[in-house]
């Protein structure tokens, strides 16, 4: 057999003739029409422009980043921030301490970059969203039909036992000794080989990700992609949105119409900046921001962990959701990640970094109270500012001094925990006592947010809300927002599943209706 | 705004006292181009993270004096003296100046081991050890049995369970039967 019959074929290879679009090579002015145009090809606008699609309605997708294709995927981490990730990677969210906030800018959006981790949203947050905010029209019954199909879909799955990798078994191992409840990760997964790159992106295509699968079915249904076009802003005529405006990569305008609704997927950051450039007037619009601010720690072990094998994060516990707000997860960091992170400089960073194959990292999400603002800044950037509430460092404070004493149960010689006021080697499980009685101060403590929500929340009243329970934006018609902007809280949970499903509803919602009123 | 020679003087000797060369590892950070890649980098980002990125090279220039009461930059001072300053910075209690010179670390890091002949041994395990993680992956595989058996990458011919759903049914079906 010849190798290049030996190549498996990936789904962004064999993509429909003239199907996308791509905004560097858009030579003049362009206009296009369709039923729905998405704003956004990430977890909210992958799923609706299938859904849409697949109800048989023309669907035009725009995407501000470029599609870059499964075989043109690399393994350099810097390279690949400049390439897929949204301001290279340098986005932060502001408040009494920076955070760096992670978001992928490319066909796919984040899931390109993501972990693939699949979890549903908890009934007591669809309860919570039911009682305290009004949304009583979403109930856990329709979602699970959506996330049935997902599921099949995009083969979620635990990870399989031969790709799990020393990092996230031995999480697992001590985890369930001390009787925390822990478990392989459900991800969206078709045959991961354990590389351990997926914040590269799945050179095997394994990571059934947007730019695989709902993009391209999409695009075999009639859907049309522009790509490396970023929509400036939504044109109403009176108050119902019938097209957006885009800009192409090489500074020609495209503009797409849409016959019956637009929908903006374009992420809980860029979604309120694009209602606001689109002249949407709301007091809640910009607020209630919410996030999972994340933070990792690093522990050196005797016997060898090989971080570089197994899936990136493939272990969990949501052992402490409910009574701590917290979830732990293991994450393997490539070399150019863990380098940061690892204590000190010079000659004695070298010799930690070239123990790197006997290095565990294991993490927490923070389910943070904390409530930010998404607002637009002088240079027309968007800016989140956020600041974390004292709940907040009392949670990530048990959540480390957990993550330590896993870590020495596992057999760990040295613990980093990386906080300010607290030294940067522990030793000595004796020393976890030091994290338990750790800084209250946000700056301490080096996060990365990658779970972001709310800023065009849903609900009843106008006053409070930017959405209405049906995901249309107050007082306009034809305009939907279908990204987790909507969501009125976070989760505890990883979102991309609640995103796919909140959107999947929406979409499936708006097409019976659209049916029902065509047939009326 | 490009980096004038002298600051991309101070990032090089800034780097390289992160990633010295006759550390545990093949080689230091120098024969890379720190300079340049700093310098690249400062060009091609947003205004706010450019102005960033200078300050921390402006506060690690001026570590040693700072830190050591040393009246050199960052560029004159001995390669021990670089390392303390350095190391002393990151642990600072002012918020800014430790964050600053930890981004420029990070920045370092993703240029240092990105390369290939830097990260394989930061990666490696030695041949008992490997035999030692082959061991512990048979104890556990032995206990289940969820092992992985499709091509990756093969995407189902119609994926689609979406066609189960009323949503799915096509607008032209939707209007034949009006
Ligand atoms: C590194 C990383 C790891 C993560 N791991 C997981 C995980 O394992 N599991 C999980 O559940 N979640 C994970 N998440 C979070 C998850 O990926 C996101 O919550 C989810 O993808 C958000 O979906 P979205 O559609 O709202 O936004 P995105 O998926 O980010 O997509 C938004 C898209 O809209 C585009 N866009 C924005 N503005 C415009 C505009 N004006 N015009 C045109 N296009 C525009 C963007 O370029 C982007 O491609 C992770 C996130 C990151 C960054
Ligand atoms: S860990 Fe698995 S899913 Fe992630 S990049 Fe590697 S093969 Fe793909």
């Amino acid at each position: 057999m010849q190798p290049s019959e030996a190549r498996p074929r990936f789904a962004d290879e064999d993509l429909p003739e003239g199907s996308v679009v791509d905004g560097d090579a858009v030579s003049g002015p362009l206009v296009d029409e369709a039923d729905f145009v998405v704003v956004g090809s990430g977890a909210a606008g992958g799923t609706a422009a299938y859904t849409l699609a697949c109800a048989g309605y023309s669907v035009i997708v725009l995407e501000e980043g470029p599609y870059v294709k499964t075989r043109e995927l690399v393994e350099e981490v810097h390279a690949t921030f400049g390439r897929l990730f949204r301001s290279k990677g340098l986005q932060v969210l502001e408040g009494r301490a920076f955070m760096p906030m992670l978001q992928g800018r490319c066909v796919g959006g984040s899931t390109l970059v993501n972990s693939a981790i699949a979890w549903r949203v908890p009934e007591d947050v669809v309860d919570d969203w039911r009682a305290s905010f009004g949304l009583g029209s979403i109930t856990m019954k329709e979602l699970d039909g959506h996330f049935d199909a997902i599921e099949h879909d995009l083969s979620v799955r635990s990870v399989a036992e031969d790709v799990l990798g020393e990092n996230n078994r031995l999480f697992l191992d001590v985890a369930r000794s001390r009787g925390i409840v822990a478990a392989p990760m459900r991800r969206y997964d078709r045959g991961c080989k354990g590389s351990a790159l997926c914040l590269t992106g799945c050179q095997n295509g394994a990571k059934q990700g947007m730019s695989v699968t709902y993009v391209p079915w999409s695009l075999a249904r009639g859907a049309r992609l522009y790509s490396s076009c970023r929509v400036e802003r939504v044109v109403l005529a009176g108050n119902r949105a019938v097209a957006v405006r885009a800009v192409a990569a090489s500074g020609h305008v495209v503009e797409a119409r849409a016959r019956r609704g637009v929908l903006v997927a374009a992420s809980t950051v860029q979604t309120p900046g694009l209602l606001r450039r689109s002249g949407v007037r709301s007091p809640a619009l910009g607020r209630y921001f919410q996030a999972h601010p994340g933070l990792a720690l690093g522990g050196l072990f005797d016997r060898p962990i090989e971080m570089a094998f197994g899936a990136t994060q493939g272990c969990e516990s949501i052992h402490f959701r409910k009574t701590d707000r917290f979830k732990l997860e293991t994450i393997s960091m490539p070399p150019e990640l863990a380098a940061a992170r690892v204590p000190g400089v010079g000659k004695a960073l070298a010799s930690r970094l070239a123990r790197l194959g006997h290095v565990a990292v294991w993490a927490a999400q923070i389910r943070a109270e904390a409530q930010g603002t998404v607002g637009t800044g002088l240079l027309g950037g968007d800016v989140v500012r956020y600041t974390m509430t004292e709940n907040d460092m009392r949670a990530t404070r048990k959540a480390v001094a957990v993550i330590a004493r896993l870590m020495f149960d596992g057999g760990a010689r040295e613990v980093w925990p990386g906080i300010h006021g607290v030294p940067p080697v522990l030793t000595s499980p004796d020393q976890v006592a030091l994290l338990e009685d750790g800084p209250l101060e946000p700056r301490s403590y080096s996060y990365i947010a990658t779970h972001l929500f709310g800023a065009a929340r849903m609900g009843p009243d106008p006053g409070t809300s930017v959405c209405a329970p049906d995901f249309s934006v107050h007082g306009t018609r034809g305009l939907y927002v279908v990204d987790s902007s909507v969501f009125p809280t976070n989760l505890g949970v990883n979102p991309q599943h609640s995103i796919m499903a909140m959107s999947r509803l929406a979409c499936t919602r708006l097409a019976n209706a659209e049916r029902f009123a065509a047939v009326a | 705004m490009r980096l004038f020679a002298f600051e991309k003087a101070w990032a090089e000797a800034t780097l390289a006292a992160f990633f010295p060369e006759g550390s545990a590892l093949p080689r230091g950070v120098s024969g890379m181009r720190p300079g340049e890649y700093v310098d690249d980098t400062i060009a091609s980002v947003e205004l706010e993270p450019s102005l960033g990125i200078r300050l921390s090279l402006w506060i690690c220039a001026f570590a040693p004096v700072f830190f050591l009461r040393k009246l050199v930059t960052i560029r004159g001072a001995s390669p021990e003296d670089r390392e303390r300053a350095l190391d002393l910075a990151t642990r600072s209690s002012i918020y800014a100046v430790r964050q600053l010179v930890i981004a420029l670390k990070a920045m370092g890091a993703l240029l240092y081991a990105g390369a290939a002949d830097v990260r394989a041994p930061m990666l490696r395990v030695t041949p008992e050890e490997h035999a030692q993680l082959i061991a512990l992956r048979r104890r556990s595989s032995a206990a289940t049995t969820s092992l992985t058996t499709e091509a990756p990458g093969a995407a189902p011919a119609d994926p689609p369970s979406g066609d189960a759903l009323m949503a799915t049914r096509s607008k032209e079906a939707c209007d034949a039967a009006e």
